[in-house]
């Protein structure tokens, strides 16, 4: 069974619920709490749990890398990104990959075929195990804000 | 050599509008002669990016320098790249800007002012 804390306002409530939920059903079988705050998860602060690092997944989303060689500078890109991630100009092209929502659209509307989509890292995802739990492991998966933002 | 000046309106008596990304128009005026043309300014109008939409616009308009009250990093980014100039004007008439700016009364702009200053500071 699934159950899913949530809340439209800050402050309610959700980590204090999801965390003694969490608690007071691990007698009862396998439990995997998983904190889904992309912003500041929480969670493993009252957990603490075993966080093996070197299994942290990297979350990524796709932005444009330009291909100086092909460009041509003719700026169909940037007349269609929504977000402004492109900018050209006479001297070249500038991308501003905090604001490309990874569309793709770029790259399909670049006439040279300059452009393709590379991972940029926005997160991670790491889990670990929590020691002291009566019925086999129960694991605690969060996700983290990257570093790299 | 043409001055382009971030405004409120179409001719010389309009004020300067301070904000780089967010201002109605750039007026563009010929210092020998003083005729003007406006653009108006594709970042007023951006749900975001507005600063890189205003930037690009600008560069395509053969200013030899830009007079305003303010830019973000990501304009400036833009405009630093094209090698533009960058001066700082209070907010009076485009007219008196360009008595300013023959007097050498402006003061350069050599760095970003924060993001979305224009719009407060808010994003929204």
């Amino acid at each position: 069974m699934v159950i899913a804390v949530l809340s439209g306002k800050g402050g309610t409530g959700k980590t204090t619920v999801a965390v003694n939920l969490a608690l007071s059903l691990k007698e009862q079988g396998r439990i995997i709490l998983v904190d889904a705050d992309v912003e500041e998860p929480n969670a493993a602060l009252y957990l603490k749990p075993d966080l093996a690092l070197d299994e942290a997944i990297l979350v990524t989303v796709p932005v444009p890398e330009i291909d100086r060689e092909l460009c041509d500078y003719c700026g169909r890109c940037a007349d269609f990104c929504q977000y402004g991630a492109l900018a050209v100009i006479a001297e070249g092209v500038l991308t501003f990959q905090e604001l490309c929502h990874g569309c793709g659209g770029c790259a399909l509307v670049c006439p040279k075929k300059a452009i393709r989509e590379v991972p940029r890292q926005i997160g991670t995802v790491e889990r670990g195990g929590l020691k002291g739990w009566s019925s086999g492991r129960g694991g605690s998966i969060s996700a983290s804000p990257s570093p790299y933002r | 050599m043409k001055i382009a000046i971030t405004t409120n309106g179409t001719d010389l008596q309009s004020s300067l509008d301070p904000r780089f990304g967010r201002c109605p128009y750039f007026l563009l005026v010929d210092l020998e002669t003083l005729e003007c043309e406006t653009t108006p300014n594709p970042g007023a109008s951006a749900g975001g990016g507005a600063g890189i939409k205003a930037a690009q616009a600008l560069t395509g308009l053969g200013a030899g320098a830009l007079i305003t009250g303010q830019c973000g990093p990501n304009a400036y980014q833009i405009l630093e790249a094209a090698g533009l100039r960058i001066m700082q004007a209070p907010v009076v008439s485009a007219r008196e800007v360009i008595e300013m700016y023959k007097r050498g009364d402006l003061a350069p702009i050599n760095t970003p002012g924060g993001a979305h200053q224009g719009m407060q500071g808010r994003v929204r």
